[in-house]
Protein backbone atom coordinates (compact mmCIF):
# COMPACT_ATOMS: atom_id res chain seq x y z
CA UNK A 1 0.00 0.00 0.00
CA UNK A 2 1.27 3.43 -0.91
CA UNK A 3 0.37 5.21 2.29
CA UNK A 4 2.71 4.83 5.20
CA UNK A 5 1.53 2.76 8.13
CA UNK A 6 0.59 5.05 11.02
CA UNK A 7 1.96 4.46 14.50
CA UNK A 8 -0.26 2.40 16.74
CA UNK A 9 -1.13 5.44 18.77
CA UNK A 10 -2.27 7.38 15.70
CA UNK A 11 -4.26 4.40 14.48
CA UNK A 12 -5.87 3.83 17.87
CA UNK A 13 -6.82 7.48 18.22
CA UNK A 14 -8.40 7.52 14.79
CA UNK A 15 -10.26 4.28 15.42
CA UNK A 16 -11.43 5.04 18.94
CA UNK A 17 -14.84 6.67 18.30
CA UNK A 18 -15.73 4.08 15.67
CA UNK A 19 -14.69 1.21 17.90
CA UNK A 20 -16.68 2.61 20.78
CA UNK A 21 -19.83 3.08 18.71
CA UNK A 22 -19.38 -0.36 17.17
CA UNK A 23 -18.91 -1.95 20.58
CA UNK A 24 -22.10 -0.29 21.77
CA UNK A 25 -23.90 -2.18 19.01
CA UNK A 26 -21.99 -5.44 19.23
CA UNK A 27 -22.26 -5.86 23.00
CA UNK A 28 -25.21 -5.62 25.35
CA UNK A 29 -24.43 -2.48 27.29
CA UNK A 30 -21.99 0.32 27.84
CA UNK A 31 -19.87 -1.44 30.42
CA UNK A 32 -19.37 -4.43 28.12
CA UNK A 33 -18.71 -2.06 25.24
CA UNK A 34 -15.96 -0.25 27.13
CA UNK A 35 -14.36 -3.53 28.13
CA UNK A 36 -14.52 -4.87 24.60
CA UNK A 37 -12.86 -1.73 23.21
CA UNK A 38 -10.12 -1.88 25.83
CA UNK A 39 -9.45 -5.46 25.00
CA UNK A 40 -9.46 -4.64 21.30
CA UNK A 41 -6.81 -1.97 21.83
CA UNK A 42 -4.73 -4.26 23.99
CA UNK A 43 -4.80 -7.06 21.46
CA UNK A 44 -4.34 -4.86 18.44
CA UNK A 45 -1.40 -3.16 20.14
CA UNK A 46 0.27 -6.52 20.66
CA UNK A 47 -0.49 -7.60 17.09
CA UNK A 48 0.13 -4.27 15.35
CA UNK A 49 3.59 -5.33 14.24
CA UNK A 50 2.08 -8.03 12.08
CA UNK A 51 -0.55 -5.73 10.57
CA UNK A 52 0.58 -5.15 6.97
CA UNK A 53 -1.72 -2.28 6.11
CA UNK A 54 -3.89 -4.45 3.86
CA UNK A 55 -6.90 -2.48 5.11
CA UNK A 56 -7.25 0.72 7.08
CA UNK A 57 -6.27 0.14 10.73
CA UNK A 58 -9.79 0.96 11.90
CA UNK A 59 -11.23 -1.87 9.82
CA UNK A 60 -8.52 -4.23 11.03
CA UNK A 61 -9.30 -3.31 14.66
CA UNK A 62 -13.02 -3.67 14.00
CA UNK A 63 -12.36 -7.23 12.98
CA UNK A 64 -10.62 -7.86 16.29
CA UNK A 65 -13.49 -6.19 18.14
CA UNK A 66 -15.99 -8.40 16.33
CA UNK A 67 -14.26 -11.52 17.61
CA UNK A 68 -14.07 -10.22 21.15
CA UNK A 69 -17.70 -9.13 21.13
CA UNK A 70 -18.83 -12.45 19.68
CA UNK A 71 -17.16 -14.28 22.54
CA UNK A 72 -18.65 -11.82 24.98
CA UNK A 73 -22.12 -12.58 23.70
CA UNK A 74 -21.80 -16.36 23.68
CA UNK A 75 -24.46 -16.61 26.33
CA UNK A 76 -26.82 -14.47 24.32
CA UNK A 77 -26.04 -16.30 21.10
CA UNK A 78 -27.48 -19.50 22.46
CA UNK A 79 -30.81 -17.82 22.84
CA UNK A 80 -30.48 -15.69 19.74
CA UNK A 81 -33.29 -17.35 17.85
CA UNK A 82 -35.61 -16.57 20.74
CA UNK A 83 -34.07 -13.19 21.28
CA UNK A 84 -34.95 -12.16 17.73
CA UNK A 85 -38.59 -12.97 18.22
CA UNK A 86 -39.00 -11.03 21.41
CA UNK A 87 -39.46 -7.32 20.84
CA UNK A 88 -37.60 -5.39 23.47
CA UNK A 89 -40.03 -3.85 25.90
CA UNK A 90 -37.58 -1.59 27.63
CA UNK A 91 -35.25 0.96 26.17
CA UNK A 92 -31.61 -0.16 26.39
CA UNK A 93 -30.25 0.61 29.85
CA UNK A 94 -27.50 2.87 28.62
CA UNK A 95 -28.72 6.32 29.50
CA UNK A 96 -29.15 6.91 25.81
CA UNK A 97 -32.04 9.25 26.37
CA UNK A 98 -29.72 12.22 26.04
CA UNK A 99 -28.83 11.12 22.52
CA UNK A 100 -32.43 11.08 21.39
CA UNK A 101 -35.07 8.48 20.76
CA UNK A 102 -33.88 7.69 17.28
CA UNK A 103 -30.45 6.66 18.52
CA UNK A 104 -32.07 4.31 21.01
CA UNK A 105 -34.27 2.80 18.30
CA UNK A 106 -31.42 2.30 15.86
CA UNK A 107 -29.21 0.80 18.54
CA UNK A 108 -32.00 -1.48 19.65
CA UNK A 109 -32.65 -2.73 16.13
CA UNK A 110 -28.97 -3.25 15.31
CA UNK A 111 -28.43 -5.14 18.57
CA UNK A 112 -31.35 -7.41 17.84
CA UNK A 113 -30.10 -8.44 14.39
CA UNK A 114 -28.50 -11.86 13.95
CA UNK A 115 -24.75 -11.68 14.57
CA UNK A 116 -23.49 -11.55 10.97
CA UNK A 117 -26.04 -8.99 9.90
CA UNK A 118 -25.19 -6.91 12.92
CA UNK A 119 -21.46 -7.01 12.23
CA UNK A 120 -21.89 -6.20 8.55
CA UNK A 121 -24.45 -3.43 8.99
CA UNK A 122 -22.46 -1.79 11.77
CA UNK A 123 -19.29 -1.67 9.71
CA UNK A 124 -21.23 -0.47 6.69
CA UNK A 125 -22.86 2.42 8.51
CA UNK A 126 -19.84 3.44 10.57
CA UNK A 127 -17.22 3.46 7.85
CA UNK A 128 -17.63 4.39 4.24
CA UNK A 129 -16.68 0.99 2.85
CA UNK A 130 -17.63 -0.85 -0.32
CA UNK A 131 -19.29 -4.27 -0.24
CA UNK A 132 -15.98 -5.75 -1.36
CA UNK A 133 -14.07 -4.12 1.49
CA UNK A 134 -16.62 -5.28 4.05
CA UNK A 135 -16.52 -8.79 2.59
CA UNK A 136 -12.74 -8.92 2.95
CA UNK A 137 -12.76 -7.37 6.42
CA UNK A 138 -15.23 -9.92 7.76
CA UNK A 139 -14.32 -12.96 5.67
CA UNK A 140 -17.68 -13.30 3.99
CA UNK A 141 -18.84 -13.17 0.36
CA UNK A 142 -20.15 -10.02 -1.25
CA UNK A 143 -23.49 -11.77 -1.65
CA UNK A 144 -23.60 -12.20 2.11
CA UNK A 145 -22.92 -8.50 2.54
CA UNK A 146 -25.70 -7.59 0.11
CA UNK A 147 -28.22 -9.89 1.70
CA UNK A 148 -27.29 -8.82 5.22
CA UNK A 149 -27.69 -5.16 4.33
CA UNK A 150 -31.05 -5.80 2.72
CA UNK A 151 -32.34 -7.54 5.84
CA UNK A 152 -30.81 -5.00 8.21
CA UNK A 153 -32.35 -2.16 6.22
CA UNK A 154 -35.74 -3.84 6.28
CA UNK A 155 -35.58 -4.17 10.08
CA UNK A 156 -34.42 -0.59 10.48
CA UNK A 157 -37.09 0.68 8.12
CA UNK A 158 -39.85 -1.01 10.10
CA UNK A 159 -38.55 0.20 13.44
CA UNK A 160 -38.06 3.74 12.17
CA UNK A 161 -41.51 3.76 10.64
CA UNK A 162 -40.36 4.51 7.10
CA UNK A 163 -43.19 3.47 4.80
CA UNK A 164 -42.41 1.96 1.43
CA UNK A 165 -43.13 -0.87 -0.98
CA UNK A 166 -41.05 -3.98 -0.66
CA UNK A 167 -39.92 -6.10 -3.59
CA UNK A 168 -38.16 -9.33 -2.84
CA UNK A 169 -38.14 -10.34 -6.52
CA UNK A 170 -38.34 -8.16 -9.62
CA UNK A 171 -41.87 -7.43 -10.85
CA UNK A 172 -43.05 -6.50 -14.27
CA UNK A 173 -43.49 -2.80 -14.25
CA UNK A 174 -47.15 -1.90 -14.48
CA UNK A 175 -47.92 -0.07 -17.66
CA UNK B 1 -37.34 -2.53 -17.42
CA UNK B 2 -38.65 -4.51 -14.47
CA UNK B 3 -38.75 -2.88 -11.07
CA UNK B 4 -35.50 -3.85 -9.39
CA UNK B 5 -35.65 -5.98 -6.27
CA UNK B 6 -34.70 -4.52 -2.90
CA UNK B 7 -31.13 -5.78 -3.03
CA UNK B 8 -30.48 -4.33 -6.46
CA UNK B 9 -32.05 -1.03 -5.54
CA UNK B 10 -29.91 -0.88 -2.41
CA UNK B 11 -26.83 -1.72 -4.46
CA UNK B 12 -27.81 1.16 -6.72
CA UNK B 13 -28.05 3.48 -3.74
CA UNK B 14 -24.69 2.21 -2.49
CA UNK B 15 -22.98 2.73 -5.84
CA UNK B 16 -22.30 -0.98 -6.15
CA UNK B 17 -23.63 -1.62 -9.66
CA UNK B 18 -21.77 -1.61 -12.95
CA UNK B 19 -22.30 1.46 -15.08
CA UNK B 20 -24.78 -0.04 -17.52
CA UNK B 21 -27.14 -1.40 -14.87
CA UNK B 22 -26.73 1.72 -12.81
CA UNK B 23 -27.85 3.86 -15.75
CA UNK B 24 -30.82 1.54 -16.41
CA UNK B 25 -32.02 1.83 -12.87
CA UNK B 26 -31.48 5.55 -12.77
CA UNK B 27 -33.73 5.87 -15.84
CA UNK B 28 -36.25 3.51 -14.26
CA UNK B 29 -36.41 5.49 -11.03
CA UNK B 30 -37.07 8.64 -13.02
CA UNK B 31 -40.05 6.96 -14.62
CA UNK B 32 -41.43 4.82 -11.78
CA UNK B 33 -42.95 6.59 -8.80
CA UNK B 34 -43.05 3.45 -6.68
CA UNK B 35 -39.35 2.78 -7.11
CA UNK B 36 -38.51 6.41 -6.52
CA UNK B 37 -40.30 6.14 -3.22
CA UNK B 38 -38.47 2.91 -2.41
CA UNK B 39 -35.18 4.55 -3.25
CA UNK B 40 -35.98 7.53 -1.04
CA UNK B 41 -36.90 5.18 1.80
CA UNK B 42 -33.43 3.64 1.63
CA UNK B 43 -31.97 7.12 1.90
CA UNK B 44 -34.13 7.90 4.93
CA UNK B 45 -33.17 4.70 6.71
CA UNK B 46 -29.50 5.20 5.93
CA UNK B 47 -29.51 8.79 7.10
CA UNK B 48 -31.23 7.98 10.35
CA UNK B 49 -28.86 5.08 11.01
CA UNK B 50 -25.72 7.04 10.14
CA UNK B 51 -26.85 9.92 12.32
CA UNK B 52 -27.56 7.61 15.23
CA UNK B 53 -24.16 5.98 14.95
CA UNK B 54 -22.49 9.36 14.57
CA UNK B 55 -24.17 10.41 17.83
CA UNK B 56 -22.83 7.26 19.47
CA UNK B 57 -19.35 8.02 18.15
CA UNK B 58 -19.59 11.52 19.54
CA UNK B 59 -20.61 10.13 22.92
CA UNK B 60 -17.41 8.07 23.17
CA UNK B 61 -15.51 8.78 26.38
CA UNK B 62 -11.96 10.13 26.09
CA UNK B 63 -9.64 7.43 24.87
CA UNK B 64 -7.85 5.47 27.53
CA UNK B 65 -5.45 2.61 27.48
CA UNK B 66 -6.01 0.65 30.63
CA UNK B 67 -6.97 -2.83 31.64
CA UNK B 68 -10.67 -3.51 31.15
CA UNK B 69 -12.28 -2.78 34.47
CA UNK B 70 -15.96 -3.50 34.27
CA UNK B 71 -15.99 -7.24 34.31
CA UNK B 72 -15.45 -9.17 37.50
CA UNK B 73 -14.35 -12.15 35.47
CA UNK B 74 -11.31 -10.24 34.32
CA UNK B 75 -10.01 -10.43 37.83
CA UNK B 76 -9.75 -14.14 37.36
CA UNK B 77 -7.34 -13.76 34.47
CA UNK B 78 -4.09 -14.99 35.79
CA UNK B 79 -1.44 -12.69 34.49
CA UNK B 80 -3.22 -9.65 33.20
CA UNK B 81 -4.71 -8.19 36.33
CA UNK B 82 -2.99 -10.39 38.87
CA UNK B 83 0.42 -9.10 37.88
CA UNK B 84 -0.67 -5.52 38.44
CA UNK B 85 -2.36 -6.36 41.71
CA UNK B 86 0.65 -8.30 42.90
CA UNK B 87 2.96 -5.43 42.12
CA UNK B 88 0.76 -2.93 43.93
CA UNK B 89 0.51 -5.12 47.00
CA UNK B 90 4.20 -5.82 46.91
CA UNK B 91 4.98 -2.13 46.70
CA UNK B 92 2.62 -1.37 49.57
CA UNK B 93 4.38 -3.60 52.04
CA UNK B 94 7.81 -2.72 50.83
CA UNK B 95 8.55 -5.85 48.91
CA UNK B 96 8.48 -7.82 52.08
CA UNK B 97 6.25 -10.61 51.01
CA UNK B 98 8.57 -11.38 48.19
CA UNK B 99 11.55 -11.35 50.46
CA UNK B 100 9.85 -13.80 52.73
CA UNK B 101 8.59 -15.92 49.90
CA UNK B 102 12.01 -15.98 48.28
CA UNK B 103 13.71 -17.06 51.47
CA UNK B 104 11.29 -19.76 52.36
CA UNK B 105 11.12 -21.15 48.88
CA UNK B 106 14.84 -21.07 48.31
CA UNK B 107 15.24 -21.19 44.56
CA UNK B 108 12.22 -19.42 43.16
CA UNK B 109 12.95 -16.12 41.44
CA UNK B 110 11.78 -12.94 43.10
CA UNK B 111 9.90 -11.67 40.08
CA UNK B 112 6.17 -11.65 40.15
CA UNK B 113 4.30 -13.14 37.28
CA UNK B 114 6.55 -15.33 35.22
CA UNK B 115 4.69 -14.88 31.96
CA UNK B 116 4.30 -11.35 30.68
CA UNK B 117 2.47 -11.63 27.38
CA UNK B 118 -1.17 -10.90 28.10
CA UNK B 119 -0.58 -7.17 27.96
CA UNK B 120 -2.86 -5.55 30.47
CA UNK B 121 -0.36 -2.80 30.92
CA UNK B 122 0.73 -1.11 27.81
CA UNK B 123 2.81 1.91 27.27
CA UNK B 124 5.81 3.38 28.93
CA UNK B 125 4.38 3.40 32.42
CA UNK B 126 5.20 1.20 35.32
CA UNK B 127 2.36 -0.84 36.74
CA UNK B 128 2.23 1.30 39.85
CA UNK B 129 1.27 4.31 37.78
CA UNK B 130 -1.12 2.27 35.73
CA UNK B 131 -3.97 1.74 38.17
CA UNK B 132 -6.44 4.37 37.00
CA UNK B 133 -7.21 4.94 33.35
CA UNK B 134 -4.30 6.45 31.51
CA UNK B 135 -5.10 9.16 28.98
CA UNK B 136 -3.43 8.04 25.79
CA UNK B 137 -1.43 11.22 25.57
CA UNK B 138 0.53 10.13 28.63
CA UNK B 139 1.41 6.82 27.14
CA UNK B 140 3.90 7.77 24.48
CA UNK B 141 5.45 5.88 22.87
CA UNK B 142 3.52 2.66 22.96
CA UNK B 143 5.42 -0.55 23.01
CA UNK B 144 3.98 -2.71 20.34
CA UNK B 145 6.60 -5.16 19.26
CA UNK B 146 6.61 -8.14 21.54
CA UNK B 147 10.36 -7.72 22.15
CA UNK B 148 9.94 -4.15 23.25
CA UNK B 149 6.92 -5.14 25.26
CA UNK B 150 8.87 -7.79 27.16
CA UNK B 151 11.61 -5.28 27.85
CA UNK B 152 9.13 -2.83 29.28
CA UNK B 153 7.51 -5.43 31.44
CA UNK B 154 10.93 -6.37 32.75
CA UNK B 155 11.72 -2.71 33.49
CA UNK B 156 8.39 -2.22 35.19
CA UNK B 157 9.02 -5.19 37.41
CA UNK B 158 12.46 -3.94 38.35
CA UNK B 159 11.17 -0.53 39.29
CA UNK B 160 8.20 -1.84 41.24
CA UNK B 161 9.88 -4.53 43.31
CA UNK B 162 13.25 -4.20 44.85
CA UNK B 163 15.22 -7.39 44.29
CA UNK B 164 15.66 -9.30 47.51
CA UNK B 165 19.42 -9.50 47.02
CA UNK B 166 19.76 -5.76 47.36
CA UNK B 167 18.26 -5.67 50.87
CA UNK B 168 20.67 -5.97 53.77
CA UNK B 169 20.22 -9.09 55.84
CA UNK B 170 18.94 -7.25 58.96
CA UNK B 171 16.25 -5.57 56.91
CA UNK B 172 15.08 -8.83 55.42
CA UNK B 173 14.72 -10.27 58.91
CA UNK B 174 12.87 -7.23 60.16
CA UNK B 175 10.52 -7.23 57.21
CA UNK B 176 9.84 -10.89 57.69
CA UNK B 177 8.91 -10.22 61.31
CA UNK B 178 6.49 -7.51 60.24
CA UNK B 179 4.85 -9.77 57.73
CA UNK B 180 4.65 -12.58 60.23
CA UNK B 181 3.04 -10.27 62.76
CA UNK B 182 0.46 -9.22 60.21
CA UNK B 183 -0.33 -12.77 59.43
CA UNK B 184 -0.45 -13.62 63.12
CA UNK B 185 2.18 -16.30 62.87
CA UNK B 186 5.87 -16.66 63.52
CA UNK B 187 8.00 -17.23 60.47
CA UNK B 188 9.97 -20.39 60.23
CA UNK B 189 13.66 -19.87 60.20
CA UNK B 190 15.46 -21.28 57.30
CA UNK B 191 19.17 -21.78 56.75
Amino acid sequence: MATEKPTFEEAAKAAWPTLFAAAMVLTENRADAEDAVQETLTRSCAAYGSFRGESVPTTWMYRILVRIAAKERVGHEVAEAEYEKVPSLNPPPDALAALGEEVAIVLDVLRSLPRRQREIATLFYLEELSYAEIAVALDVSQETVRAALRRARASLRKALGVETHERKVPDEMPG
Amino acid sequence: MKCPDDETLAAFADGELDDALWADIERHIDACGVCRERFQAIGQVDNATRQALAALKASAPPMTLAPAKNKARLLARPFAVAAAAAIVIAAAIGGVWFAFHERSQAHKPAVIAGKPPEPALIGSVTPRQAEPSIPVTDVVPLACSSEEYKKRIAEAKRSAVMPVDSLPEWKVDELRRIVAARRGSVPEHDG
